[in-house]
């Protein structure tokens, strides 16, 4: 086995990820000569030693979750029967008496209790009384119910919402929303969905995502939220579309456009994507479609990266592709591919590569 | 008591116990900051706590912890306008891959006027650190946080939008660097091991020597 094959083994061993054939590989290699025992252990000992030089700072524990609680509100919890000790003090080896806690039989100061009318109490208890039905009333128009996180774990998924709107969420996206939704139907969205919304006129829908909020005026829309940028493609109607961090500077996008959202700036496009709800429909369909948008269409559907060889140089730009694919694995959507273009494409490292034959 | 929110709470104080310290270590590879790397990962808990208390429940919750102190971290760095994010483009990923295949190596550096000198215990452990930071920024990023989050092949490749299978070959390639790098700075692994033993015994005072 070659240096660097033994070393990626070995560190898939140490990262519990070999299979049973490569651990298998792992145990003859290391059983055929003593030298291979020795390279093993170096390669252990300088992933655990540098596991130990990396997180070799101490930070302060105690101090950081006491100022958590300053911060947040934790629920009561039963304290302890036992008082908890910290142990013994290493100087007397005595345990350290508790401080200032009162013994469980002094007595009490004592406290005088002033006298207070009858008719006063029954009017503070009154007053005290409206004031909590007012407050139930209040706060029962305004309590906020649970909160709603759906997560398209494996796959797609159909989402209906309480107010007749549906989501198809893509692989890996995340939706939340409060109840109850239907007073100001606001959801929140990481990764890429696809809204078809209710029309209603109370309200506007609000979609948030990393870097914009989304706003609808009766619509359909594709919503792209990624790392870096944040995406719109409206199908019917149209939405206003602003930046999260400064809600003054927004567009309104119309049906047939595409608005992007990256680096603070805004970039609208009419050009038409077809195969943007490829992810959803499981069809993709390129008529005339240049190779680079073709290949970058496949590669998103797949989700693989894509790489285009420049030795294609400004072949590029000639080569167009006419295919339809219909809920087709990868292998056949290669292989027509390579037949159409005549190109060579491979995947290769989980990356499509482009290449002249 | 056993009430959902108190389980949430033991659940939330066991994950903060568990992950404050490396999540601290692994804010600092970015920030070198060690205030703004509590900063950073409080703030994370506080987000936690007040609005994402369903992740506790979750066994992604040391995934989305980690990926989200590196986003947070990076987002710092911005801030304080102290680094220019260089994005990992699936190019530049096939590139650094073929690079790989056709076997042109990365260049080791040497630290400064280094001679070949037996190297000693701390020497040792300040080689590794030398070590590390010498490594290729993104081969880097892929070692620490792996080391630091123990998480799958899979999980890392996710967080930093990345291939299974480069995650592999970054990881080999931190390896193979580390180990060429001590070696051409005196440390000779495979004769450390005996030698730390001698060390312990009282025998020498150098774990190394060649």
């Amino acid at each position: 086995m070659e240096e660097n094959e033994y070393i990626l083994l070995i560190l898939k061993h140490l990262n519990k990820e070999t299979s049973p054939a490569e651990q298998a590989g792992l145990q003859q290699w290391l059983d055929t000569d003593p030298s291979h025992q020795r390279e093993y252990q170096v390669v252990e000992k300088i992933w655990h030693d540098s596991g130990q030089v990396l997180a070799d700072r101490q930070f302060d524990k105690e101090a950081a979750w006491k100022k958590l609680g300053e911060t947040l509100t934790f629920p009561a919890l039963p304290q302890p029967q036992v008082p908890y000790q910290t142990g013994m003090s290493p100087q007397t080896g005595v345990s350290p008496q508790p401080e200032t806690s009162p013994q469980p039989g002094a007595p009490l100061q004592p406290r005088r209790i002033p006298s207070f009318p009858r008719q006063k109490w029954l009017a503070a208890a009154s007053i005290l009384l409206l004031l909590g039905i007012g407050g139930w009333w209040y706060y029962s128009k305004k309590v906020i119910g649970p909160r709603q996180v759906i997560l398209a774990k494996d796959g797609p998924r159909h989402v209906p919402l309480p107010d007749g709107s549906f989501v198809d969420l893509r692989k890996g996206a995340v939706l939340t929303y409060t109840e109850p939704f239907n007073d100001d139907r606001k959801v929140e969205l990481t990764g890429e969905a696809f809204f078809l919304l209710a029309a209603r006129p109370s309200g506007p829908f609000s979609i948030r995502t990393t870097h914009a909020i989304i706003e609808q005026m009766g619509t359909s829309l594709l919503v792209k939220d990624l790392p870096a940028s944040d995406e719109v493609i409206v199908t019917a109607g149209k939405v206003k579309f602003s930046d999260r961090d400064d809600p003054t500077r927004n567009r309104i996008v119309r049906a047939g456009e595409n608005l992007t959202l990256a680096e603070e700036r805004f970039t609208t496009s009419r050009k038409k994507e077809p195969n943007f709800m490829s992810w959803k429909t499981g069809v993709l369909d390129f008529r005339d479609e240049p190779l680079e948008s073709a290949a970058a269409a496949v590669g998103d559907f797949f989700e693989l990266p894509v790489f285009i060889s420049t030795d294609l140089g400004g072949e590029i730009g000639k080569i167009k592709v006419n295919a339809r694919f219909d809920h087709q694995p990868l292998e056949q959507v290669l292989e027509e591919l390579r037949l159409t273009t005549g190109l060579d494409i491979q995947k290769r490292k989980d990356t499509l590569v482009f290449n002249i034959k | 008591m056993n009430t959902p929110e108190s389980h949430l709470y033991r659940q939330f104080k066991a994950v903060f116990d568990t992950y404050y310290n490396s999540l601290c270590n692994y804010a600092f590879t970015f920030t070198k900051n060690a205030e703004s790397s509590e900063d950073i990962v409080q703030d994370l808990f506080i987000k936690i706590w007040e609005d994402r208390r369903e992740l506790l429940m979750e066994n992604t919750i040391r995934y989305y912890l980690f990926t989200a102190v590196r986003n947070n971290s990076i987002s710092w760095l911005r801030q304080e306008k102290k680094f220019v994010l260089v994005e990992w483009t699936d190019r530049e990923e096939a590139y650094a891959e073929t690079a790989e295949a056709s076997g042109s190596g990365f260049q080791h550096g040497s630290p400064a006027g280094s001679v070949q000198e037996p190297a000693t215990v701390a020497d040792y452990r300040r080689l590794l650190e030398q070590g590390i930071a010498s490594l290729p920024p993104k081969c880097r990023e892929v070692f620490e946080l792996s080391r630091f989050s123990h998480m799958t092949y899979k999980e890392i490749a996710s967080s930093m939008g990345i291939s299974v299978k480069t995650v592999e070959n970054q990881l080999g390639k931190a390896l193979r660097n580390l180990r060429t790098f001590l070696r051409e700075n005196g440390v000779y692994l495979a004769w450390a091991l005996v030698n730390f033993f001698l060390y312990l015994v009282g025998v020498g005072p150098y774990l190394v020597f060649y």
